[in-house]
């Protein structure tokens, strides 16, 4: 045991940089960049790239492969009803965000999930990937936006900042589209109202409950 | 007495609430003074062809799956996207071009029509000429893959489709200026998704 402790003092020793602070008792074993604290910020250490691997895994699944819309178009009459639904498309940015708290995870976990919804057959091929960082970057904005006021940490700050993610997508795909050109303007305004909400309360709520549930569990 | 945050929430809900309930009630209306002209139609599901014509007329869905048309069976159809995703149907209707020949002596002078869909939507108008030309390439179309279309109600996107096949209209000047004026650089090439309209319950003729 002896021998293995010197062992490993000798390494630290000959460590160009002392890497460990003062207050962590693991005995450092290599010194590659991730571990540099100066570098933390512009790297993903192992945990959140495997956190966002998970999730976005699990999301790119349940985008895929579970009809949301059936549940709306069976009743609602008009175009863009199907927005009511569609928050569940960043529920795993949200997450990510809540459990790691680094907004680089957000356009990570969002890159993987429009790879597995195009790896699932996606009708709009690569462009998923594209879509949903473009999605996650309006997550991202507002959550920087909600962060300069007192409801960074609450329910309704995380479901606005879930609701600017989830609108941003109606005017661009109404406009790539030509929908827009085509629908009368009402509709437009309803799917994106729509859009909002269901981004509150599907991504933005559902998405802190489950992210205060895991952490409860104190697996992370 | 309330919070400030919690008097700012209701009010800020109760506007949105009010945008939202008028502009639902608003199109509810347009839709049900639309949905009255149909009740003139017996069948289940009837498609309306109304515009530039004498008396509008409706065809039932029985007319189209067993009627007065010539249905054409599993017929090869590749649906484009604008992603230029291709996905290969087969897909069972009768010609639009049929139906309005069937309509000939009330017709106007017509020249373009469009589909609509009991949703509101609407595609871009289409040249007549074009179907005159491939009469075989505009379809209504009741069944994809040996498939009967579901209704709305029964989460399907039937009973009726549109279906207009790229051969038709991939290399029409027109077209292929229409979608350049309507849609972005990068996705305004011709494709045929657009003319494709889920639950079609109406053609509008100009």
């Amino acid at each position: 045991m002896n021998s293995i402790n010197s062992m490993n003092h000798i390494k630290i020793e000959n460590s160009e940089e002392l890497i460990s602070d003062e207050n962590d008792s693991l005995i450092e074993t290599g010194n590659t960049s991730a571990f540099r604290k100066n570098y933390s910020k512009y790297f993903f250490t192992t945990l959140e790239l495997l956190l966002s691997a998970i999730v976005g895994v699990m999301g790119g699944i349940i985008s895929s492969l579970i009809p949301f819309s059936v549940l709306i178009k069976t009743w609602y009459p008009f175009v863009g009803g199907t927005q009511l639904v569609s928050g569940y498309h960043i529920l795993s940015l949200v997450i990510i965000y809540g459990l790691l708290k680094k907004k680089r995870t957000i356009f990570l976990t969002a890159f993987i999930q429009g790879f597995v919804n195009f790896l699932f057959g996606a009708s709009w091929g690569i462009s998923e990937v594209i879509i949903m960082l473009y999605e996650g970057f309006f997550f991202f904005v507002g959550i920087i936006l909600i962060e300069l006021t007192p409801e960074k940490d609450t329910y309704l700050g995380w479901g606005l900042a879930a609701g600017l993610g989830n609108i941003s997508q109606v005017p661009l795909f109404w406009l790539l589209t030509g929908k827009i050109y085509l629908i009368h303007w009402t509709l437009f305004v309803m799917a994106c109202l729509f859009s909002f909400i269901s981004g509150v309360f599907m991504a933005g709520i559902l998405g802190k409950t489950v992210v205060d549930q895991i952490k409860k569990t104190g697996i992370l | 007495m309330l919070q400030k945050r919690t008097r700012n929430i209701i009010i800020a809900t109760f506007l949105l609430s009010t945008v939202l309930v008028s502009l639902f009630i608003y199109n509810w209306v347009e839709y049900q003074q639309v949905m009255e002209k149909y009740s003139v139609c017996e069948d289940s599901y009837c498609v309306r062809i109304y515009g530039n014509i004498q008396e509008e007329v409706f065809i039932g869905l029985a007319d189209i799956l067993d009627g007065d048309f010539d249905r054409l069976e599993n017929i090869s159809y590749d649906y484009l996207n604008m992603y230029q995703t291709s996905e290969l149907y087969n897909v069972s209707g009768i010609r639009v071009w049929d139906v309005l020949q069937s309509m000939q002596p009330i017709l106007g002078d017509v020249t373009y029509f469009r589909f609509e869909a009991t949703d509101g939507y609407s595609t871009y108008l289409i040249p007549l000429r074009l179907v005159e030309a491939y009469p075989d390439d505009f379809l209504l179309i009741s069944h994809i893959d040996g498939t009967r279309l579901l209704t709305k109600e029964e989460g399907g996107d039937g009973p009726l489709m549109s279906a207009v096949s790229m051969d038709a209209i991939g290399e029409d000047p027109e077209i292929i200026q229409l979608f350049q004026e309507m849609l972005p650089p990068g996705f305004d090439h011709v494709h045929n998704s657009k003319f494709s309209v889920k639950y079609l319950n109406a053609i509008y003729l100009e």
